[in-house]
């Protein structure tokens, strides 16, 4: 058993971020640089807060903060874990790099923008320190609610139904999560994250199980977009405004993953997973996703739109991950949640910064883009071979874990599902680079103009990670360390 | 000098890293200085190029002569990523970084007429580092890892001038580099799964060595390299690449850079050795007694090798019938690149059907790599002087040229005759191992390898015929453009270069026995399965005896007799319908995906809306529901107001409302929604 410490870290990191509906209160109307700067500021303070649990997260050591108790064995609790540590970690780096990204591209209804992102990210950051089921779902279902506004913030038709169908699919996930919450209760006897699965084969029944896990599938499914139930993503993600949709696809699908996440490690366990048999099903689902994604993304042409469905189809790679069963596969699809939230990040924010400078959304208007956004779109082409697997990239490492886990769980044919879905990845981004940079004239290197720094920076600080965790994977402090961390309480 | 089952001790040494990343720095070094500074940026290139040459110079006595390995282990990706260098690594490196070193050199001129230079060179040297990285990797790990890069970063060289037709290239060629390198990568896993370990050497007793699953494991394995060595019938994106790219970037691709595919197949064959080196090659003193106590992989090896044969014939014949019918000069060298590759893979597949007395036919394919390192990327910067000269590629407009460019014709002429495999040049030593490979493997192959014999004295006559036929027209007869008073030598860097290469054609062809002795049998001593006899053999060989000179009439005068029926029959103009090339097939294969794709989506969103109309989003039907409802009530109270004058606030108007409007279906939706709901909750709370 890893070593349990108090700390009231939880509860202050969570309510950093609503400073900045204190600073839009204050200054929101009259000075909104200064208010600007307390949104910056607040999620700048969340990440700094949040490294300095990085010593006990790098040793295994769980924090633990302690609210209020609602009911017997169900209380308000949080529970800092390496893998907590890690989701939050990803979380306030990407909304770092989205809040500082928005100030170059929201120039409308800022207020409510930027205060609902902020209380979005305390909201995901209960959901990555819950300690119980309970509390998870409650930040959860918060968190789903306050993203509607994020979606619908251009106020367009588009947006409006985008948002809707959004609305619709998310809260009817909620309450079929209820309903999951409530038999792991009556069954389980707690919904409390204790680092082993907490269900117990003979005296549940495998019937109940199957149901239980089923039930939290779906009710996770819908934000992790688990086909069929990824309906919402291709309209939400493009009608958002980019730094939203960079958030969207970059960290909020990865909640829904980390709610998934929850379930195999802390409820059912790696053991009772692959005793009850579920492992080779939800391995089709993901695969199924994962083609069927790619295939899509290859018949959009409007970018967002491709990104999107791309994002439906990555984030699979972690569900593919978990249910391998294996270390490595299970190191596979934890280090997909860093390193697709950067590949997708700046895919998206990039994509923002082309709708800025030039309107274009549709990639058949984009030729010889590179001249005009030269570092944007070479940052963009980073973040696309990261996608396609490039070694040196972060995505080539992801690629090679999910491919050894798929030995190790002695099912080599899954490499096939990841090498195709390789193979689609090329054929819908290679065209996007080679139009931006080899279709147009090259006399347009004259039209250069490139974007704000407020959006530049962001932009090449996420394609320099990407390169940065294909290339230093085992230093001490990335994303595989902390994951193998935790892999070691598991297997 | 005993050389089976030696294996090479390990040396820390920092050279490989820096042979590695001199090139990579010269890149940078590059892209800062741009386009500022013409003359130091091509300085600097070339600085760069010299000193990754004269790095793995430096590393020859330590590898060939000692025999040993230089490593260096450096904390990248998954912290063991190492380099290590031993004599098949060197050799290769050395070509790669000298012919790079000719290139750049010829470049710095060849390139001041073109656009993007500073692009050209940067990434010029970076595929250089990639490539070095290739021969220098220590596992098939890091042998991955930079022939991905090397193919990705050859990109730009590919589509340099980026025309129609340079882009056309470009993307057949992005697209099979990722599917090769997809197909390796598979090929890889499966290899660390089967093989337990990643290094070129597999654990003695795992399933790799005793199973039949190292067909399935190489298989995708040769897939991933054939696509970069231009195998038939994963060649398709050669002729289109090589020829669209600038001379000198063609003279790498060409050169060095399918090479690497073949260094792969090496590397493969290799690994198969590996499983004698555990067992102390003791089986192997016996030598040929010991053919009852074949190990199991020497008999996959056989097996695989026979593949690789017929791999090699169908290029080998492929490339040189579609040679013969080009009037573009680069189109012809990189057909030709194809047939030569097919020279090198017979050999290799040689060396691998005869197992352990495979000595010879490895030795042939790789001094025919070697060989066609340097006359093919000779004939490349002879043709792109041409060019310089006169921008003029097709055939039928040239000749004459020897007058005005003496020079240039003499190297390219040197190459050329390497190339026929001409007595003097380097062609003919490896041409002579190689025939006497085939000839080896005739006792244990049977009549099915007679038919290799034949199909070779073919190949090498079309090869004289095509070489022929591309001196003759280019440089020889008279000048059939309109402005050969304006065509001039080339600058003398370009010469130099040139020169040099020509240089190393003639060394390679007149002294094969210094050749084989210090640079091929080294590298034979890699292979523990192999007859140690055999390797002594060969050090000993002698290349010019009157047989070997002799050997060489039948297929001259099967070139001869080629070269005459063309002409005859104009057959040199011959051009072969689309459907007789495998790329008609894949182009309809790619199409008929796309359109699959498209299809799928639009047959998905049709069924969907025809079929599944509750599979609308409750949402979205809700919205659409209401939107009705309230159009029609804002009609209703139009009309309404209207005919009675007053707005219906009561009931009774409502009444009249629900009464006007028909209702049932949706009450129907309505109900079953709220049935679904119950349901849920019913079964939630059982």
């Amino acid at each position: 058993m890893s070593k349990v410490v108090h700390s009231f870290l939880p509860v202050i990191i969570i309510s950093v971020p609503w400073l900045a509906i204190v600073g839009a209160l204050l200054w929101g109307s009259k000075h909104p640089r200064a208010a600007k700067a307390v949104y910056v500021g607040c999620t700048a303070a969340t990440f700094l807060l949040i490294t300095t649990l990085y010593p006990r997260a790098l040793d295994g050591v769980v924090s633990v903060q302690h609210i209020v108790e609602v009911a017997p064995k169900i209380s308000l609790s949080f529970r800092i874990d390496t893998i907590g540590f890690y989701f939050a970690l990803i979380l306030s780096v990407l909304w770092l790099l989205a809040t500082v990204y928005s100030l170059g591209y929201i120039h409308t209804r800022e207020t409510r923008y930027y205060c609902f992102t902020a209380v979005n990210l305390s909201f995901c950051l209960g959901v990555a320190f819950a300690a119980n089921m309970f509390t998870l779902f409650i930040f959860y279902e918060l968190m789903s609610l306050f993203t509607y506004p994020l979606i619908i913030h251009e106020e367009t038709e588009i947006a409006r139904r985008a948002g809707l169908k959004y609305l619709v699919y998310t809260i009817s996930a909620g309450a079929v999560l209820l309903a999951a919450l409530i038999m792991q209760y009556y069954y389980g006897g707690t919904l409390s994250f204790l680092g082993h699965g907490t269900l117990n084969l003979e005296a549940v029944g495998k019937p109940v199980l199957l149901i239980i896990f089923s039930v939290y599938m779906l009710g996770f499914g819908v934000k992790a977009c688990i086909m069929p139930l990824h309906g919402w993503v291709p309209d939400a993600h493009p009608a958002a405004p980019s730094p939203a949709s960079a958030l969207l696809s970059g960290v909020i699908l990865k909640v829904g993953a980390f709610g998934i996440i929850r379930v195999v490690f802390d409820v059912f366990g790696i053991k009772l997973l692959g005793d009850l048999g579920v492992a080779l099903p939800m391995l089709w689902v993901a695969s199924f996703t994962i083609i069927v994604g790619s295939i899509f993304a290859i018949t959009q042409t409007d970018l967002k739109r491709r990104l999107a469905y791309s994002s439906v189809a990555q984030v699979s790679y972690i569900i593919l991950g978990l249910f391998l069963l294996s270390p490595d596969g299970a190191t596979g699809g934890l280090l997909q949640i860093a390193h697709h939230a950067f590949m997708k990040g700046t895919l998206f924010l990039c994509a923002g910064v082309i709708i800025h400078e030039t309107g274009k959304r549709d990639i058949r208007e984009m030729n010889g883009i590179g001249s005009k956004l030269p570092i944007t779109m070479l940052a963009f082409s980073v973040a696309a071979l990261g996608m396609m697997g490039t070694p040196l990239t972060c995505g080539f490492i992801t690629k090679w874990e999910l491919g050894l886990g798929s030995i190790q769980a002695h099912r080599p044919y899954f490499i096939a599902v990841l090498l195709l879905s390789a193979l689609l990845n090329a054929v819908y981004f290679l065209p996007i680079i080679y139009i931006a940079f080899f279709k147009g004239d090259p006399m347009e290197k004259l039209l250069k103009h490139e974007t704000s720094r407020t959006m530049l920076v962001p932009v090449i600080i996420g394609a320099a990670f990407v390169v940065i965790l294909g290339v230093s994977v085992t230093v001490r402090g990335l994303p595989y360390s902390l994951i193998k961390v935790f892999l070691k309480t598991v297997f | 000098m005993e050389h089976a089952a030696h294996s090479p001790e390990l040396v820390n040494s920092v050279l490989p890293a820096i042979a590695m990343l001199l090139p990579l720095l010269g890149g940078l070094a590059v892209l800062v200085v741009g386009d500022r500074r013409e003359r130091l940026r091509n300085l600097l290139a070339v600085v760069f190029s010299a000193a990754a040459f004269v790095c793995c110079a430096a590393m020859f006595p330590a590898v060939m002569v000692r025999g040993s390995s230089l490593t260096v282990t450096m904390n990248i990706l998954f912290g063991d990523f190492q380099l290590t260098v031993d004599s098949l690594g060197l050799i290769f490196a050395l070509a790669a970084s000298l012919v790079w070193l000719m290139s750049t050199i010829y470049a710095c001129n060849y390139i001041q007429h073109e656009e993007r230079r500073t692009r050209y060179h940067a990434f010029s040297l970076f595929t250089e580092a990639a490539t070095l990285g290739v021969f220098l990797a220590s596992d098939y790990f890091v042998l991955f890892v930079f022939f991905e890069l090397m193919g990705l970063l050859a990109y730009a060289l590919v589509i340099h001038n980026q025309t129609y037709e340079a882009r056309k290239a470009g993307v057949k060629y992005i697209y099979m580099t990722v599917y090769g390198g997809l197909s390796l990568l598979f090929g890889i896993l499966l290899f660390v799964s089967y093989a337990r370990s990643l290094g070129f050497g597999a654990q003695p007793g795992s399933a790799f060595l005793t199973s039949s699953i190292c067909f399935l494991v190489s298989g995708f394995m040769i897939g991933g390299f054939g696509v970069k060595a231009g195998m038939v019938p994963l060649h398709v994106w050669l002729p289109l690449a090589h020829p669209a790219a600038p001379s000198p970037a063609s003279a790498l691709l060409s050169g060095i850079i399918i090479k690497a595919g073949a260094y792969g197949f090496i590397r493969v064959i290799g690994t198969f050795h590996s499983g004698a080196a555990g067992a102390g090659g003791a089986l192997l003193r016996h030598g040929k007694e010991a053919a009852e106590q074949v190990p199991v992989y020497m008999h996959n090896l056989h097996a695989l090798g026979w593949v690789i044969i017929w791999l090699g014939i169908l290029t080998m014949v492929v490339g040189m019938v579609l040679a013969l019918v080009q009037d573009n000069v680069k189109r012809l060298l990189a057909y030709s690149s194809i047939s030569q590759m097919g020279y090198i893979l017979i050999g290799l597949g040689i060396g691998a059907y005869l197992g352990a007395e495979g000595a010879i036919g490895l030795a042939a394919g790789i001094y025919h790599i070697m060989n066609h390192a340097f006359f093919k990327s000779l004939l490349f910067l002879g043709v792109g002087a041409v060019y310089y000269a006169t921008h003029q590629l097709d055939m039928t407009k040239l000749g004459g040229l020897w007058r005005k460019m003496p020079y240039t014709t003499a190297f390219t002429c040197i190459a050329g005759l390497g190339a026929m495999g001409i007595t003097i040049f380097n062609g003919f030593a490896s041409k002579t191992l190689l025939h006497h490979a085939i000839l080896e493997s005739l006792i244990p192959g049977g009549p099915w390898l007679r038919a290799v014999d034949i199909i070779f004295l073919v190949s090498a006559g079309g090869t004289i015929c095509y070489i022929a036929k591309l001196l003759n027209l280019t440089f020889f007869g008279h000048h059939r453009g309109d402005n050969i008073h304006e065509i001039k030598e080339v600058p003398r860097p370009m010469l130099a270069a040139m020169g040099l290469l020509a240089a190393g054609v003639l060394f390679l062809g007149l002294f094969p026995g210094i050749v084989m002795r210090n640079l091929i049998v080294p590298v034979l001593g890699l292979f523990a399965g192999l007859d140690p006899e055999s390797v002594h053999h060969l050090a000993g060989l002698h290349f010019y005896t009157g047989s070997n000179i002799v050997a060489l009439l039948p297929p001259l005068a099967v070139g001869i007799a080629f070269f005459l029926v063309m002409t005859r029959w104009d057959l040199f103009r011959l051009r072969l319908p689309q459907t007789a090339g495998i790329d008609f097939y894949y182009s309809k294969a790619e199409v008929g995906f796309l359109r699959l794709c498209f299809r799928g989506s639009r047959r998905y969103a049709e069924l969907r809306a025809k079929y599944w109309p509750m599979a609308k989003t409750t949402g979205e039907y809700l919205y659409d529901w209401w939107q009705t409802l309230v159009k029609d009530y804002r009609r209703f109270r139009r009309a309404a107001l209207g005919r009675i004058g007053t707005i219906p606030m009561d009931v009774s108007g409502l009444a009249m409302y629900v009464r006007a409007r028909q209702f049932t279906g949706d009450i129907a939706y309505g109900v079953f929604v709220i049935a679904i709901v119950i349901a849920a909750l019913t079964l939630t709370l059982l």
